[in-house]
């Protein structure tokens, strides 16, 4: 066995390590690296700064703990910055295996922000068929989401609900969704941008950007943050940094670590076919 | 009746949605808003199926010691325990949902996290420059990936915009054609359902 054949066949555990070794040392030890910003992300932050100061948000929380490193961070810095401009926030899941997550870093954000439940937040949950839970809120949320928040409070007796009545342009301002699949941004398309004229922007796992970057490119989503280098770039833009940030470098050297396996697999295979 | 009841059900409910949707008179009514709730309730109702036919699965498992047997059995512990717990207690109880926070949400991200070792390894193996194509989408996935990281700046300022290229010019074009695939694909096995040629979700012996 050649140098060559040992190249394009190097051993798995070979490869478990070192990828390990990549991502937990600039995690350990952060590495400082330049961003550059991706215009779609550009594009995403001028849509959310742009909004009115004091307005509505209406946050999508449709992901769960899987995608949370790519996603929950474009959640707080957004969230941050809509609190900054004293926007109300209204978060919504339509996936019941995140909704507790989300409920979870919105009130650490709105605590750390002295907000206050109710009147500069609320969180409706997840609905059983949310998809049609969501539907029925461009009507009437209220009775859409049978009546009760997240913890079960009545949505009714609190001050923002009593306020926003309806997704529509007339109440919300605008929307992020953060969205990993279906349900989710394809949802919202369809029940609320197209048809209500809400407009929205999304913050998608790497994964699925490809899939979504022909509607931002028709304007049909207001920007996008492409994974967790989106998210870095995202909170880079609020003047938030997270853990998006201090994650970036990790997936750096692991990109490299795949990349540079690629390149000497392929020079072992070319020059075995050669020979 | 067991066949062209479904059937029956199946037209008279799809012809009903394309209505409340399409025709303008009935579409002023609003029905469609109540026809909704059938939705929810019928949606609902599928997870208790799902969840019967998954007692049904590895309770077979179970009786006929298939390999891996165990296994079925700590999952149907687990799901018959949260259940009846969660009905009883409600999903609010900190019990119930320290369960959720610190047994299931590390679960779900550490499996997810195992997929990057393995698509490492399988890039590693795949990309290969076997042919013409294979070379260019090697290509173009080594920009993407130095694209996405500060890493390709590093080694040349216009590695981002010609990643940013890729995704915004081939790949948005490249989507646009799967998904209008993918909806006439779509609408084509609805028709045939609509009109009774599809009878694969009556069962056996359609």
């Amino acid at each position: 066995m050649n140098i060559f054949d040992v190249l394009q066949s190097v051993d798995r555990r070979v490869i478990y390590v070192l990828l390990a070794l990549v991502i937990a040392i600039p995690l350990l030890k952060p590495i400082p690296l330049p961003l550059s910003i991706a215009p779609e992300t550009q594009q995403c932050y001028d849509f959310l700064n742009g909004l009115p100061d004091g307005g509505v948000l209406w946050i999508g929380g449709d992901y769960d703990s899987g995608s949370a490193t790519e996603l929950t961070p474009v959640g707080i810095a957004a969230a941050k910055l809509a609190f900054k401009k004293n926007m109300k926030i209204i978060l919504y899941s339509m996936w019941n295996t995140g909704a507790t997550q989300n409920h979870n870093w919105l009130k650490a954000v709105a605590d750390e922000m002295g907000k206050q439940y109710g009147v500069d937040w609320v969180d409706i949950g997840w609905k059983a068929q949310a998809p049609y839970v969501l539907r029925g809120m461009t009507d009437d949320i209220i009775t859409a989401a049978q009546g009760t928040d997240f913890e079960g409070n009545s949505l009714a007796s609190l001050p923002l609900m009593q306020q926003v009545k309806k997704i529509t342009p007339e109440y919300v301002d605008g929307i992020l969704d953060l969205t990993t699949g279906s349900p989710g941004a394809d949802t919202y398309l369809q029940y609320v941008i197209e048809p209500k004229g809400v407009p929205c922007t999304v913050a998608v796992t790497a994964v699925s950007s490809a899939q979504y970057m022909p509607r931002v490119r028709a304007g049909q989503y207001k920007g996008l943050t492409n994974g967790l280098s989106g998210a870095a770039e995202f909170e880079k833009l609020t003047g938030f940094p997270g853990k998006a940030t201090a994650g970036i470098g990790a997936q750096a050297f692991s990109h490299a670590l795949i990349i540079l396996l690629i390149i000497l697999g392929n020079i072992g295979y070319v020059v075995n076919r050669r020979g | 009746m067991r066949k062209e009841l479904p059937l029956a059900l199946t037209v008279l409910t799809g012809l009903w949605v394309m209505a409340c949707n399409y025709l303008q008179p009935v579409a002023k009514l609003d029905l469609f808003t109540k026809t909704e709730h059938w939705y929810v309730i019928s949606g609902t109702a599928a997870f208790l199926i799902g969840t019967i036919n998954l007692i049904m699965v590895h309770g077979k498992n179970i009786m006929r010691r298939k390999e891996g047997w165990y296994n079925s059995a700590i999952l149907l512990i687990v799901l018959f325990a949260y259940s009846i717990h969660g009905l009883i207690v409600t999903q609010n109880d900190p019990k119930w949902q320290w369960f959720w926070d610190n047994v299931w949400t590390p679960v779900n991200s550490t499996m997810f996290s195992l997929l990057c070792f393995y698509i490492a390894s399988a890039a590693y193996r795949a990309f290969r420059v076997r042919s013409k194509e294979a070379t260019v989408l090697l290509v173009a996935a080594v920009l993407v990936m130095l694209g996405n990281v500060p890493l390709g700046k590093l080694i040349w300022s216009q590695i981002p915009n010609i990643k940013n290229w890729i995704m915004a010019v081939p790949n948005s074009a490249g989507m646009r054609a799967i998904t209008l695939g993918v909806y006439v694909g779509a609408f084509a096995v609805s028709m045939r359902i609509m009109l009774g040629l599809e009878r694969a979700h009556l069962g056996s012996g359609s």
